[in-house]
């Protein structure tokens, strides 16, 4: 019954309510505060920026938005709905799909195999036993156009994913979370320690990609951030400092201090 | 456990006819915080160890058994006196815990947790084998000096002095070790370690002192404990056994890891132990593990925080995707099928039987293990279940053997299933340790119900009939029979590792967290794994009590379930075929050595020893290691070796992922 009520609840949520919402979301880890009362309304916007110096809670922030940590105090809306109780992949099934700040591939698998992984598990739900044995040549075409996408050329594709440079790693993250097709893609640095060639293909595709979706980016680049981030949220010590447009929290002087530390 | 009875204390009780009742329930009590001491001292020495060195030591029992024998040997053989004996036992096997992890364990650090206990498992069989050789089972009462002599009034009843001073030095130094670890700077010291056990190496010149004296403290403690046992237990070479077994179930019902949660469950182990005794003596030890599931299924933790391992799940690597590719392929199982076709005219039948069932049971193992990255120490609960119910079936109901068969191996994948959904959360070492201990509880049953099962004596009678007017009662007939069966399996097998599927279960061992993230639900994996583990397990299982027409306890005992771990880790883990090779191997050598020596669990704990710190990656992974994967490597660079466990644990599991979880 109670699944019902929530079914028609769905198709009008579409409007009325906003893509993402956190409740006064608290986080802690035996007595440390990470993320501190946040509360945060994100609505359907292609890219947001979340920037904040070095443990401000930004990667704990994405860890509760997709269920790898849950949220015991607070609440978590999407598009109206509470998934604060769901798990990680129940998240991911609703749409909601993060990369990682430490790069998290499966190493001693193909280029391919990684992201035919990922879409195996979109279209098929990933645990189908008796299919004919060149399954995965079924997505091929699809694995190869993502792989494209985030420039792996081919001749490293059937090479273990551990033999991959860094950079083509980091690229190859985001090519796992996108053949996920989320509707909400969670990015957590994904240019860190890229060459500047890779980074900028990298804001391309972001920008290209949030055409059909909203993109969450962490990023310590700010330049990155510039280019592609539609608005800022500014994260400092678990709390939520501001938000605004790029050039407006760059000249917010609480932002400047934030990084730089107060001036004497 | 061979031979486990309940715990000496709980039958031995001081109890004089014309005393109260009630006087007869508190002495029992009593009798039940003795075993709960020793459980206590025992799980403390393990959680500091594994606490400090994330080490999970399989031989913490064979040392219990050390003190008590070393104890015996001083007291009767040169008269020294108990006191004298303890301190002696504490030193000595103090010493053989420094020596031990000096010499062999400390190679292992950095390497998959799986390595450790796999070592110091076989290092166990060595040590209890060594002591077999030289001596039996004794009892030693007269080792109690004469101030311990006699019995206290405790104003309810009288108890025996001696016991009542192992319960004050249990208590002693349960209370001295907690004290000692959170009030000292040392303590503060050897607990910052435990934390992040990569810190240890900012402690500079310390650090290899802190480990040996951690591991002297535990191992003495151990040592200690069997001391104090020797006078009211058996002194025996399988004390050890029974210990370890119980040990680990409190060990992971307490919080591994967590110094209060091994001293409170140890306790209260030994407390719920004599309580269970009073109502139905046999359950003392059964109810130990089964304290230990209803913890694990209310609070999955442990009743205590332990330290947070999740983590460290297996991530043994054993060979390359490509070398995988190659033994999955259709000429390794032609190579393999030939092998098979003519096995049974290169040695005499049933042992041909005997190396195909094995091999299939040790699959069974390895498809957990290689494809599945879980540990299971306890296969042998099901390859027994299945042999006992196929010929319970036979031989008290009846049933025709096809079918018992098959109700066999149904009724053991149920049972397998089912534990599955409580076990398939755990990962990495509990794993290990809780498939252990439910292995441990199917013995018990089996034992317990010697009427149908025959106990020591096994259950003969299970007498193979013809079918389909094929004489199966034909050595050759009945193996080529089963080679059919395993083929047909392996095909199976085969079949779901290369489906989506088998991807899946590999992705789920590469990397949980990302398996996560992109919508894989991999506790329900797991789930199908542990259950198709069982399902092939029993398959074999049910087969071997036909091949030899009688089960024997061997099947469920603990060593049956090290027997397809040794077999895999021999053949090559994760290449399919190797469990057979493996299982041959072993098969063979133990054949021919059983003419010479009785010592077969020497010879298999050497052969661990070996794999683990010389051939990790067991005879066919080694050989594909060297001649594809170098071959086809050169040129691409130094970390084109995907195939080194050595980095592997690190590298996908590092202490640095933690603050990303
Ligand atoms: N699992 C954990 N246990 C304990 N503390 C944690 C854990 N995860 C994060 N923290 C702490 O919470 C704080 C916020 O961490 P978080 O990783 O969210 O920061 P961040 O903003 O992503 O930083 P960075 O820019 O360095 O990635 C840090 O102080 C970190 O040490
Ligand atoms: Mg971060």
């Amino acid at each position: 019954m109670l699944d019902q009520v929530q079914k028609t609840d769905k198709a009008s949520a579409a409007v009325a309510h906003p893509l993402l919402e956190l409740r006064s979301v608290t986080i802690s880890f035996g007595g440390f505060i990470a993320v501190n009362n946040v509360s945060l309304v994100l609505e359907q916007k292609p890219v947001y920026g979340i920037i904040g110096p070095n443990g401000a809670g930004k990667t704990t922030l994405f860890n509760v938005l997709s269920g790898f940590i849950r949220a015991r105090k607070g609440e978590l809306l999407f598009r109206g709905e509470t998934i604060s109780h769901l798990s990680s992949e129940q998240v991911a099934r609703r749409g909601i799909v993060r990369s990682f700040q430490i790069t998290s591939i499966f190493p001693h698998m193909t280029v391919t195999d990684n992201v035919v992984l990922s879409l195996e598990r979109r279209k098929h739900g990933g645990t189908r036993t008796f299919v004919r044995a060149n399954w995965s040549d079924d997505h091929s075409a699809e694995a190869h156009d993502l792989l494209d996408q985030v420039g792996i050329p081919p001749s490293l594709r059937s090479e273990p994913a551990n033999d991959l440079p860094y950079g083509r790693k980091r690229a190859l993250e985001l090519a796992i979370s996108l053949a996920a097709r989320p509707q909400v893609l969670l990015l957590d640095e994904p240019t860190a320690g890229m060459t500047v060639p890779d980074v900028n293909r990298t804001t391309e595709l972001i920008s290209r990609l949030s055409k059909d979706r909203t993109i969450i980016v962490v990023e310590h680049n700010l330049g990155v951030i510039a280019n592609v981030a539609d608005e800022i949220v500014v994260l400092q010590q678990g709390s939520v400092l501001t938000r605004g447009a790029y050039d407006d929290v760059r000249k917010d002087v609480r932002v400047i201090e934030a990084y730089l530390g107060k001036r004497q | 456990m061979a031979g486990a009875a309940a715990p000496a204390e709980q039958i031995s009780v001081s109890y004089r006819p014309g005393i109260k009742p009630m006087a007869y329930y508190i002495t029992l009590l009593f009798n039940g915080l003795v075993t709960g001491g020793f459980l206590a001292m025992m799980s403390l020495g393990m959680s500091i160890i594994f606490g400090m060195m994330r080490v999970v030591n399989f031989m913490h029992g064979s040392m219990f058994m050390l003190g008590a024998v070393v104890v015996f040997v001083f007291g009767s053989y040169f008269g020294l006196s108990l006191w004298f004996g303890f301190f002696v036992a504490a030193i000595l096997v103090g010493l053989l815990g420094v020596i031990l992890e000096r010499t062999l364990i400390k190679r292992l650090y950095g390497l998959d947790l799986a390595y450790i206990l796999i070592l110091t498992f076989g290092l166990s069989l060595i040590v209890e084998d060594i002591v077999r050789m030289f001596f039996g089972v004794t009892s030693a009462p007269f080792l109690v000096p004469d101030m311990l002599k006699g019995a206290v009034n405790l104003g309810f009843a009288f108890y025996p002095k001696y016991r009542l001073f192992v319960v004050v030095v249990s208590v002693v130094l349960c209370a001295g070790t907690w004290f000692a670890l959170e009030r000292t700077r040392l303590g503060a010291l050897i607990r910052a370690a435990s934390e992040r056990p990569n810190l240890l190496k900012c402690f500079g010149g310390n650090v290899p002192l802190l480990i040996s004296g951690t591991f002297f403290f535990a191992s003495a403690l151990a040592g200690l404990a069997g001391a104090l046992a020797a006078p009211i237990r058996n002194v025996s070479p399988f004390m050890g056994e029974e210990m370890i077994n119980f040990v680990f179930a409190v060990v992971v019902a307490g919080g591994m890891g967590s110094i209060a949660g091994s001293v409170v469950m140890g306790f209260g182990s030994g407390l719920v132990s004599a309580i269970a005794a009073i109502f139905y003596a046999p359950a003392a030890t059964a109810v130990i593990y089964i304290l230990m599931l209803v913890v694990l299924v209310v609070r999955p933790g442990g009743i205590f925080r332990g330290i947070d391992i999740s983590h460290f799940a297996l991530h043994y690597t054993p060979i390359s995707e490509r070398a995988r590719r190659l033994f999955m392929s259709p000429p390794a199982a032609l190579v393999a099928l030939a092998a098979g076709l003519v096995l049974p005219w290169l040695v005499y039948p049933v042992l041909a039987t005997d190396i195909l069932l094995w091999g299939l049971f040790a699959v069974g193992f390895d498809l957990l293990f290689a494809f599945g990255g879980l540990l299971s120490f306890g296969q042998a609960a099901y390859w027994g279940t299945s042999a006992y119910v196929t010929g319970i079936l036979m031989v008290w109901v009846g049933v025709p053997m096809p079918l018992a068969v098959i109700g066999g191996v149904f009724a053991s994948t149920l049972a397998g299933t089912l534990f599955g959904f409580i076990v398939a959360r755990k990962k990495g070492i509990y794993f290990s340790m809780i498939t252990f201990a439910f292995a441990s509880v199917v013995y018990f049953i089996v034992n317990e119900f010697a009427d149908y099962t025959g106990g020591e004596d096994g259950l003969h009678g299970v007498i193979r009939t013809p079918l389909f007017g094929i004489d199966l009662r034909n050595d050759h007939v009945f193996y080529y029979a089963c080679l059919i069966a395993v083929g047909l399996t392996i095909a199976l097998v085969l079949r779901l590792l290369k489906s989506p599927y088998g991807m899946a279960l590999l992705g789920a061992r590469e990397n949980e967290r990302r398996m996560m993230s992109i919508g894989y639900n991999v506790y329900g994996l797991r789930v199908k794994a542990y259950a198709l583990s069982c399902f092939i397990c029993s398959i074999a299982g049910a087969l071997y009590a036909l091949n030899h027409q009688f089960v024997t306890l061997e099947t469920v005992a603990w060593r049956a379930s090290g027997d397809p771990i040794m077999m895999t880790l021999l053949g090559g883990a994760g290449t399919i075929f190797g469990p057979f090779l493996g299982g041959g191997i072993v098969l063979l050598m133990r054949n021919t050595l059983s003419s010479i020596t009785d010592s077969g669990s020497l010879f298999i704990g050497l052969l661990f020893v070996a794999i683990v710190m010389l051939f990790r990656r067991g005879i066919l992974g080694e050989i594909v290691h060297h001649w594809i994967d170098r071959r086809s490597a050169t040129g691409l660079g130094p970390n084109h070796d995907t195939s080194q466990p050595e980095k592997a644990p690190m590298k996908v599991a590092g202490i640095g992922g933690i603050a990303d979880a």
